[in-house]
Parts: structure tokens; sequence; C-alpha cells
């Protein structure tokens, strides 16, 4: 089940190593940004009101996911 | 793998129990219950996952544990917060989910710091004090084993390194390798042992050190590691002899 990949001396590279040394790999910034697309769309057109929550809950985690990708590439913590 | 198969199905049916009866209290009104077992259930994700961590030997199989169960936990609170009727029952499955995302995400930090540092000890140019510092707060913050045995014995080896304890050092790693041949975290410890062999005898101790572990653990990672040293080691010293 496990797809990592790893370089010639042994150690973890792209996705596995983002997130072994807790850092957001960037993959998940697009995610990010679907959230913060998508949420307010889904809260007008499908969800509804009673949902509006749900929307802002999953819009402001894809901007600290975002944030938090622009902050550690900012100082360099790159995946 | 029938172990697992029987720990999957206990998890899964006590995770079904506890989805069920968050939908019920979120049903029934209550929210602040409700939100309590989101909670729960969101942080039950790491216990959940814990069957597909492997043998716990590669850490590749075990940080899918750390970082996809915050992933599943914010899945399982939207999930909760839509089918809970009302506003207000939404917002106590945010809520206690949103916590519980916070808390996995925490721990995968703290998890990951102790890698880095791990890593760090092992690779990096760092004084004796700041080894045993590092291997401290590693001690310290993740005294529930999310590190590999592999991990904690080559940190141990390192420590010992650090320390000055330089026999020890080597001694450790005679008794601990074999089991963790194929393990990256090994030939970390070896690069280590290699150097404690250097300090205390001669550099000669260290590549006999080296090639009897080329020789002992054929075709895996650590002799693979263990060459390569042993060549760097030969070049240099063709280096220095040409100068």
């Amino acid at each position: 089940m496990t797809t990592w990949t790893y370089d010639n001396a042994g150690r973890m590279t792209g996705t596995g190593r983002a997130i072994m040394y807790g850092r957001i790999p960037r993959w998940a910034v697009f995610v990010g940004a679907a959230s913060v697309v998508l949420a307010p769309i889904l809260s007008v057109t499908t969800w509804g009101s009673e949902h509006d929550m749900v929307s802002l809950f999953v819009w402001c985690s894809g901007w600290v996911l975002i944030g938090v990708y622009i902050a550690q590439h900012l100082s360099g913590k790159k995946a | 793998m029938l172990a697992d198969a029987k720990v999957c199905a206990a998890l899964a049916v006590m995770y079904a129990v506890f989805v069920a009866t968050m939908l019920a209290l979120l049903y029934g009104g209550h929210l602040e219950i409700g939100g309590g077992f989101t909670f729960a259930l969101v942080v039950a994700c790491r216990l959940f996952l814990w069957p597909f961590q492997g043998n716990g030997q590669r850490v590749s199989t075990r940080i899918v544990k750390e970082a996809i169960a915050p992933l599943c936990g914010m899945l399982i609170t939207v999930l909760a917060a839509l089918l809970a009727p009302g506003r207000e029952s939404s917002a106590g499955a945010l809520i206690g989910g949103g916590l519980g995302v916070l808390f996995l995400t925490f721990l995968w930090l703290v998890e990951a710091r102790a890698r880095t540092l791990l890593e760090a000890m092992t690779s990096e140019n760092w004084s004796d004090e700041q080894r045993v510092t590092a291997y401290k707060w590693i001690s310290d913050w993740t005294p529930h084993l999310p590190k590999t045995e592999a991990e904690i014995w080559a940190g141990h080896v390192s420590a010992l390194e650090g320390a000055g304890r330089y026999q020890d050092a080597v001694k450790r790693f005679l008794r601990g390798a074999g089991p963790h041949r194929h393990s990256p975290q090994a030939g970390k410890a070896l690069m280590s042992a290699a150097r404690a062999a250097s300090v205390t005898g001669e550099e000669k101790d260290g590549q006999q050190l080296l090639q009897q572990i080329a020789d002992r653990y054929p075709n895996t990672w650590l002799a693979h590691v263990a060459a390569s040293k042993l060549e760097t080691t030969s070049e240099n010293a063709k280096a220095d002899q040409q100068r």
C-alpha cells in the first residue's frame, strides 16, 4: 500500500518527506485552494444556508493550509 | 496478517458504534455531548489507522497514521456537521471535530520535530551537548512511542556517541543492528558507530566495523551505507597519499 519514493541515499522524497518533517506538501495547497473556491459555491448552491457554518469551516481551513504552506516556504522549510 | 484483520474488524465495530452514538446525540439535541463525541471520533482516527502502520520497522508506513489522521478527522468533522440537523447541532460537531483536528495536528508536528531532531543528531555536525539535549527532548515529548524501534535504537547509539561514551555506542550498535538491517536508521547509526570507533582507537577500527557490517548483512541498506562509506574513506586515503 505504500507508494513512497526514496532517493539514491535512501532518504524519503516528495510527499513522504514533507509529512515526516512536518511540512505541508505542495499538492495540499491545491486542496486548500479548492476548499477556498468551492466552499462558498457549495454553500450557495447545494448545502443551503443551514450549513453555512460548514462552508465557513472548510473555507477557513483552506486558507490556513495555504497560509501555513506560504509561511513554511518563506522560512525556507520547503517540502 | 490475521491479527491485523481482527484488530481492524474490532476497531471498525468500535468506530461504527462511535458514529451512531454521535449522530444520536446530535439528533437528540445534546449538542455539547455530540460535539464531545465528534472530538473523540476524530482523535480515534489515529487509533483506527494504527493497523495500517505495518510492523513498525519502516518510517514510511508509520507516517500514514500521523498525517492522514488529521485529514480524516477533517472529513469526519465536515460530514458530521452536514449530517447534524440544524445550525446548533452543526456548530457542536464543528467545534468538537475542529478541536480534534487541532489535537491531531499538534501530535503530528511534535512527532515531526522529534524526527527532524533525530535526523539532525545523526547527520549534522552537532556538539555533544546539543545531541544529548535533543535526545532528551525527543524522549520527553514523544513517550507514547511514535518512533520505530529502529529510530529509538539509532537515537541511543547517537546519544551515547554524543555523550562521549564511544565504546558504548559501538557496542550498542553491534547489539541492535541485526533486526533493523533494512532500515535507513541503521545506516545513520552505523555512521555514528563508525565515528565512535575512530575516536576510541584508530581510523582502522571504524573501517573494520564498516567492513564487518558489510560482510555480515549483505544485500541490505546497512551494507550499502557501509560500502559507500568505505569507498569514500579509501578515496580520501588515496588522495592523502598522493599529496
